[in-house]
């Protein structure tokens, strides 16, 4: 009784999904329907909402989506693009190299993949299409460099998915460091070597003799700003790691640092309508998600009273998988649900049901939770639905045909790194253990 | 009439949730301020849960504004005729906010505990399902209502 339950919210959640209805709606509906089959009293519902979302620390999400907005206003994003022109332009694969160590330096920022695709594009595209490289390129670049962001501290991906899997976020943060740096190495080396084929492929811009024109200065940012930029994660990461603050309120002191920041240094770009806007912009979009969180909660009910993660659990125990069968099935099922949803909803439903599963097979929570995120953020770079490859596909105006003709090989890097983390839990867990012990 | 609800979500946009979520960072900012610099000496033990409450507020009043946006977090893969896409996505809104609205209003009557530092009841919080839901909901109805009324006029 309780599988078919399980079974049928399942069937409900996937097809209302596929339809379109938003999925706060669909997840909250397809939890209503299993607690009517099994016979669930539908009052607990409002407090599992409350009960969630009553937890101080989902405050971080808006208060981090905020402050990332907020240091893009006030030219701090442009600050370090300006430190990716001087550290990129020294190794081979120019412009692409300083978008990539940018974007490095960008992820400690943004904490969100779009929002960085976005920005980004609008820095780079006219320079790279001058240059000679194709949209596809680009876009491929882009949408693979964003991944990066989704991994370096404060990451929001890995933020949602400690709350929802009540793992450490500080040790999770940490933890996204190493294989964002991996997917960064890997990326600079594939540019290295696509650059002859774009930049010989059309000759450079008339009186710039060999190699990219130099013409960062356009981009205008300035030393001050990438300082501010650099030291962001060093300043939250410290601080939560010597109990000064939560992720919370490391949220809250970052844009007020920044605010301050904002109307005292870097005087050109603050203004307190401009500010207004962005606050607005980014409170509703870091709002979505939170509903989409109450959403869950409903369906939550239904998993936690039908003991769904204990029959998973009894699922992988009866069967004797072994760690690794267990992240290949979870890489399977994972990958493909991925390459139509985005991360959040998947990881809000579905690391409270697989983690048990995880933990009783002797697999750290931390490496589970860096492995689950990077095979979503995979699939969702996957085409021809990867939501993050047509974002950037819409945003340059080019096709998913090109994305994959010039940017295969970006791809294939986050494919290699993402099996290389899910096979070698060292290199997630070295970091954390190191810095927290 | 559609415009006049877009501009007051801008509005609420504007006045209501940019001033909300100000307040909470500077609480939180100055809670960390009194942690250090005062050595406790305000004693605001209840910054956190002030904080949580405006977040909760906040949320269920922004569905309300991000229907208005249409930029709920959702899956495209078919392409629907967007007016049956409409139609659906409203459904299933205002059935599951609904829902929300409906078990909170039977289950408020038989809670009777407070928040621990602030010493308000606990329906502090749930108000938030009951007015957003409700907003949201009314703006809905609101909305194929007034295309009835056109298309009979």
């Amino acid at each position: 009784m309780e599988l078919i339950a399980g079974g049928i919210a399942f069937v409900v959640l996937f097809s209302l999904a596929i339809f379109g209805v938003p999925l706060a709606a669909a997840m909250g509906l397809a939890g209503l329907v299993g607690m009517l089959v099994a016979g669930i009293p539908l009052l607990g519902s409002p407090i599992a909402v409350m009960g969630v979302l009553g937890n101080f620390a989902w405050l971080a999400l808006p208060l981090f989506i905020i402050f990332g907005g907020v240091l893009s206003d006030i030219g701090v994003a442009r600050g370090v693009v300006w430190f990716g022109e001087v550290i990129g332009r020294r190794v081979r694969g120019g412009t692409s190299q300083v978008l990539i160590v940018s974007s490095l330096f960008m992820g400690g920022m943004t904490g969100s993949t779009l929002a960085e695709a976005g920005m980004l594009s609008s820095m780079f595209r006219d320079e790279m299409e001058r240059i000679g490289y194709a949209r596809g390129y680009l876009a491929g670049l882009i949408s693979c460099a964003g991944l990066i962001g989704a991994l370096i501290p404060p990451s929001n991906v890995l933020l949602i998915l400690g709350l929802a899997g009540e793992i450490s976020i500080l040790r999770l943060w940490i933890a996204g460091i190493a294989p964002g740096i991996m997917v960064a190495i890997g990326l600079m080396i594939v540019a290295a070597f696509l650059q002859k084929r774009y930049e010989s492929a059309k000759p450079a811009v008339a009186g710039a003799p060999g190699g990219a024109p130099r013409i960062h200065h356009r981009r205008g940012g300035s030393p001050a700003a990438a300082l501010v930029g650099l030291a962001i994660p060093i300043f939250i990461l410290g601080g939560m790691r010597f109990g000064i603050f939560s992720p919370v309120e490391a949220g809250a002191a970052g844009i007020v640092f920044a605010l301050f920041l904002g109307f005292t240094v870097f005087r050109a770009g603050a203004s307190v309508g401009g500010l207004a806007d962005s606050f607005s912009r980014n409170l509703l979009s870091s709002m979505s998600y939170l509903f989409l969180v109450a959403g869950a909660a409903v369906f939550g009910v239904l998993i936690v009273r039908l003991n769904l993660a204990d029959v998973v659990e009894q699922f992988f125990k009866a069967g004797a998988f072994t760690p690794t069968e267990f992240l290949l099935l979870n890489f399977a099922v994972f990958f493909v649900m991925g390459f139509f949803i985005e991360a959040v909803p998947i990881m809000l439903i579905f690391v409270p049901l697989m983690l048990p599963s995880a933990q009783s097979l002797g697999i750290d929570p931390i490496h589970y939770g860096v492995s689950f995120s990077m095979i979503i953020l995979l699939a969702n770079l996957t085409p021809p639905v990867g939501v993050q490859t047509l974002f950037a596909c819409r945003l340059l105006d080019t096709t998913v045909f090109e994305w994959w003709k010039h940017g295969k090989h970006f791809f294939f890097v986050i494919l290699v790194v993402t099996f290389v983390v899910m096979f070698v839990p060292e290199i997630p867990l070295w970091l954390p253990d190191a810095i927290m012990n | 009439m559609q415009e006049r609800v877009l501009r007051l979500s801008g509005r609420v946009r504007k006045y209501l949730f940019v001033p909300a979520i100000a307040a909470v960072i500077a609480l939180l900012f100055v809670n960390i301020v009194d942690r250090f610099v005062l050595d406790g000496a305000l004693g605001i033990s209840w910054v956190e849960e002030l904080s949580v409450i405006i977040m909760i507020w906040l949320v269920f009043l922004s569905v309300f504004a991000i229907d208005q946006d249409r930029s709920h977090i959702k899956v495209q893969i078919l392409d629907l005729p967007p007016r049956l896409q409409e139609i659906l996505e409203d459904i299933a809104i205002v059935l599951f906010v609904g829902f929300l609205v409906w078990s909170t209003w039977a289950l408020l009557p038989r809670m009777f505990s407070k928040y621990a530092a602030l010493g308000w009841p606990i329906q502090v919080g749930y108000y938030a399902i009951l007015v957003g839901g409700g907003v949201t909901i009314l703006a809905k109805f609101g909305k194929y209502l007034l295309r009835g009324l056109r298309r009979w006029s």
